[in-house]
């Protein structure tokens, strides 16, 4: 399975998932995307700044300076939620430079998404 | 006064009042009421009719309505009086999580964000409306955007962030609650209390700015978590509806829960 294939079964199997795109953090570039419907590349260009922003910005340092305990703390992830959706950033845990954007329905089961989002970055890890 | 006069008169009295039974206003005090006035009514349309709403500046956005559902938006043009082009214009609306619907909201939250008063003008539709287009209904599009269809916004709303604080204290490790920038509460692990201060005073427009869906939006109500990988380890929330905000430092295992909180919160459930 290509990483469209792994995208598309994560934002099809979750309801109300509109986009789900691989990023590449460090180079602010959307690798992959699934979408129920074509998306601009401005579009896309926007949703990977923004997580760069969240997971590796000034919000980041920011949230991590407060956070800090001992341990040296990144940010991993990064949920918005306001009154049109909610938009889910995720780190992959094996390679610190990709992340998943996401972009879901207002109301839907962020903890559950997570945990299949994190399944499908291992996957493109092992994959690569 | 010949009668030829007078008739003239009270055939112009009569345009008049044939204009003014298309027309009327509606006004809110903030984005979302006006937002819940217009699928109001959405909702309370049943013939097919061009709907179009103008706010004070000029700006307009037209929908074509049926059935207690929005089929499409027709037209519109800006505050500078620049006719709207792009993906939204003509499209048909059906499927409620299609980035139409999204791209609508942020339309919608730019004519209304400086207004408070709307001119509405119904006209009815020529011809038939294709069976084929379903549109979305008021209440779906209300659901989608976190509003209530029956009630006023800002009663819903206002307490929002208080209500969490309130609800999360448990899961709380240190929180701030402000009301413009002013500290209206705190409490929790003192030595947390200190940079959450200090993000308060200096960071808030960079929060402020990721609860925005595009830049322009005057996005009030969200909220954004930030955090180390699901787990044991404290994340960062940051919740906001108009002028009342709070900073939340909450356990790791709490962010689904809190999470839940706020949106049962800003679903009036």
């Amino acid at each position: 399975m290509d990483i469209l294939d792994q995208l598309t079964t994560l934002r099809t199997h979750t309801p109300g998932c509109t986009l789900v795109a691989f990023s590449d953090l460090s180079s602010g570039v959307v690798l992959c995307a699934s979408s129920a419907v074509k998306q601009r590349q401005e579009r896309l260009d926007s949703i990977c700044a923004v997580a760069a922003e969240l997971l590796d910005g000034e919000a980041a340092r920011i949230a991590s300076d407060v956070l800090a305990s001992d341990e040296s703390s990144t940010i991993d992830e990064a949920v918005t939620l306001n009154a049109a959706n909610s938009r889910i950033f995720i780190r992959s845990g094996q390679e610190k430079n990709d992340a998943l954007c996401c972009v879901c329905s207002a109301n839907m089961d962020i903890n559950g998404f997570i945990g299949q989002a994190r399944v499908t970055l291992q996957e493109i890890a092992t994959n690569q | 006064m010949s009668d030829d006069q007078r008739l003239r008169e009270n055939l112009s009295k009569l345009r008049a009042l044939e204009t003014c039974l298309g027309q009327h206003r509606i006004s809110g005090p903030d984005v979302r009421s006006l937002m819940g006035s217009i699928l109001r009514e959405i909702d309370e349309t049943i013939l097919p009719r061009k709907v179009e709403f103008i706010n004070n500046a000029g700006g307009a956005l037209q929908f074509d309505v049926a059935g207690r559902r929005l089929l499409r938006v027709s037209g519109g043009t800006s505050d500078e009086g620049v006719d709207l082009k792009g993906e939204l214009i003509g499209n048909a609306l059906s499927d409620i999580d299609s980035p139409l619907v999204s791209a609508l909201f942020s339309k919608l939250t730019e004519l209304l964000s400086k207004t408070e008063a709307l001119t509405v003008i119904s006209e009815k539709t020529e011809g038939e409306t294709d069976p084929s287009e379903i549109g979305c209904s008021a209440e779906s599009l209300a659901r989608a955007w976190g509003l209530d269809l029956y009630r006023t916004a800002k009663n819903d709303f206002k307490d929002v962030v208080r209500n969490l604080v309130t609800a999360c204290a448990d899961d709380a490790i240190a929180w701030i609650q402000l009301d413009s920038t002013k500290t209206t509460s705190s409490g929790g692990d003192p030595d947390k209390l200190e940079p959450l201060t200090q993000i308060s005073q200096k960071q808030i427009a960079k929060f402020d700015a990721h609860l925005m869906q595009s830049p322009g939006d005057q996005a009030t109500l969200g909220c954004l978590v930030l955090g180390p990988r699901s787990g044991n380890s404290p994340s960062l929330l940051y919740a906001r509806y108009d002028e009342t905000r709070a900073f939340v430092i909450i356990t790791g295992e709490s962010v689904s829960r809190v999470l839940s909180i706020w949106k049962e919160l800003c679903s009036g459930s």
